[in-house]
């Protein structure tokens, strides 16, 4: 017999009063879990939808020049790149700190060249790349797979009048049409899309870059720090945010992290008073049980171990029940949330942290009735005869 | 030697000026291996005295001495240990634990023992084995019989040792045939050299004790 033995004892013969105490705690963390799998869920889910909602950080070359455009309209057609972005500029990204949270990078190389008599803009792109982050392009047509293939917005295809399977020279290479862009709505519709190497070779302008769309998310750091560490890395280029992507997405699902930390408290509230209460009730219950135990020579502290081993003990289960339930719960939840539930899996830290969190409360919550059951005194207890 | 030396203790209960005196001034002297019964009516104050040697109850005036240690000179938790080293308890209620079995019952007092595990056992099932509860070693107290929840408390009392066994009313709920079956026992105790303190109000239970002290209005009325 060892005093753990007794608080065993005493949870194993009294089941049915400590059911109540076991299914209130349970659902408690219960909540806790859901809460935190589906706001958890709803973080993930945005950061693996990310390429959808398009690039959100643009590098472009410093100018000295203040920019000389408004609203599309540009006053000058001249502005001068002091200094080049270059694709060994471009590679620097890989160290950032943050590199895990970038989806997508894109970079471009812009010319104007004259087909059939017009100036035309023609965009040097990588089509991975460009394609993952611009899910929204149909291309009408097939993806370019040979150096010498173009891709061409829908806008131009109207105006020079091209379609799929068209020739057309290019700095004197001869190069075809494979596909043309549905309309985009954008600048895409007007641009003509090559492979970035070729445009580089054919403008003789190797290795250098116009600008680079990339797509981060970090839902754990703002979208500025990683904009900042990029600037590090690339300190002569300029690195701008595109704030409006999914800041608001973002905004919404952090509204409801914090409706979630609210209810959680309210919950774990609900479930340490369920304690209080149980073991409060508990030890005037038992003041004779106590009596005996002090007779027979029990410090205070003895007293104050059998108590609070028994909430540890309760709580245990209730912390195993309430993260298996909660996981569960939370995986049903998304789906009717429509948020993708995939993310929601056993994880055994989040179990760890939901029996952690019910030992925690309950051995808090005990603490109380348990100091008052040791400080009860013997004779008082005995004499209740 | 005197193993108890009871010096001029009260007990004054009571709060809001209703002050009622349970025990006013007792002396005494218990020496080892006597079993001495305390005779009285309810109120006489023969409870409170044994609570008090017990060093359950702090006297309102007095000491109260046990093997030369003024026990109400310790502070609580030295008291619980002198409780747990020198007492064991034998109440008039059984006061089993009822979610314990009877061997666990019979084990409390081990538990904050260092004791292994093995001897902790072999100790209770043959203290079980002398109050003749062995073959019941796995029940609960309310599937016994009053006299049967008596032994087991008797054996849990025993188990430890103690130089001093007290005894409120152990035959106040029992039949006739049961009681003398536990004062049996308890004489049987006696004749191996236990001490123990009896608190009694039936005359039967008197030729069993080698000294008796009536109590009357918490005053010793009569020494025999």
């Amino acid at each position: 017999m060892k005093l753990y033995q007794i608080s065993l004892s005493s949870i194993k013969r009294r089941k049915s009063r400590l059911l109540f105490l076991l299914i209130g705690l349970t659902i408690a963390i219960s909540t806790v879990i859901i809460l935190i799998q589906i706001s958890d869920a709803m973080n993930k889910d945005i950061a693996t939808k990310l390429d959808e909602f398009g690039a959100n950080i643009l590098v472009v070359p410093q100018r000295d020049e203040l920019s000389l455009s408004y609203g599309g309209i540009s006053l000058s057609g001249v502005s001068v790149e002091t200094k080049p972005l270059t694709e060994a500029q471009l590679k620097k990204i890989t160290h950032i700190k943050n590199y895990k949270n970038i989806a997508a990078i894109a970079p471009k190389l812009l010319e104007t060249t004259r087909i059939k008599e017009r100036n035309v803009l023609i965009a040097g792109i990588d089509f991975d790349s460009e394609l993952k982050l611009k899910k929204w392009w149909k291309l009408s047509g097939k993806k370019p797979r040979l150096d010498s293939e173009l891709v061409v917005g829908n806008e131009v295809a109207k105006k020079l009048n091209i379609i799929s399977g068209d020739e057309l020279n290019i700095k004197n290479m001869r190069m075809k049409v494979v596909g043309v862009l549905a309309e985009t709505g954008s600048q895409d519709d007007e641009i003509i899309f090559a492979d970035l190497k070729i445009v580089q070779n054919l403008f003789d302008r190797k290795e250098q870059l116009s600008l680079v769309e990339i797509s981060a998310l970090c839902y754990d750091c703002p979208i500025e720090e990683i904009v900042a560490q990029i600037g590090n890395q690339m300190p002569t280029a300029k690195v701008m945010a595109i704030r409006e992507t999914i800041q608001s997405k973002m905004a919404a699902i952090s509204q409801f992290e914090n409706f979630s930390y609210g209810i959680s408290l309210v919950m774990l509230l609900v479930g340490g008073l369920i304690v209080f209460t149980t073991f409060s009730a508990s030890v005037n219950e038992r003041k004779k049980e106590i009596g005996i135990f002090r007779s027979i020579g029990f410090r205070k502290k003895n007293i104050l171990q059998i108590i609070i081993t028994e909430a540890v003990i309760i709580s245990l289960f209730a912390g195993i029940l309430g993260y298996v339930s909660g996981l569960v719960l939370a995986k049903n939840i998304a789906g009717y949330l429509a948020v993708n539930s995939t993310s929601i899996t056993v994880d055994i830290n989040m179990l760890l942290s939901s029996l952690l969190l019910s030992i925690v409360l309950s051995g808090a919550a005990s603490l109380y009735p348990a100091i008052k059951a040791a400080n009860l005194d013997p004779t008082e207890a005995i004499r209740t005869l | 030697m005197a193993l108890i030396e009871i010096e001029n203790i009260e007990k004054h209960y009571g709060k809001n000026g209703t002050n009622v005196k349970a025990v006013s001034g007792i002396s005494t002297e218990i020496t080892f291996g006597e079993f001495i019964a305390v005779l009285g009516h309810s109120g006489s104050g023969k409870s409170t005295l044994l609570t008090m040697i017990g060093g359950l109850n702090h006297p309102t005036r007095g000491n109260i001495r046990v093997d030369d240690l003024d026990i109400y000179a310790l502070n609580p938790e030295q008291r619980a240990d002198f409780r747990k080293e020198y007492i064991g308890f034998v109440f008039q209620a059984f006061y089993l634990i009822p979610y314990l079995t009877v061997l666990e019952n019979v084990l409390i007092p081990f538990a904050i023992s260092d004791l292994s595990a093995a001897k902790r056992n072999s100790r209770a099932m043959q203290i079980l084995e002398k109050v003749g509860m062995a073959d019941k070693a796995d029940r609960l107290p309310d599937e016994l019989s009053g006299g049967e929840q008596e032994r087991v408390a008797i054996a849990r009392a025993l188990v430890n040792e103690p130089p001093i066994i007290l005894a409120d009313e152990p035959t106040g709920n029992l039949d006739s045939v049961t009681s003398a079956g536990i004062m049996q026992l308890f004489a049987d105790l006696h004749r191996e050299g236990q001490t123990i303190i009896m608190v009694t109000h039936n005359q039967e239970n008197l030729k069993y004790a080698s000294r008796t002290i009536s109590m009357k209005d918490g005053r010793i009325d009569q020494l025999n």
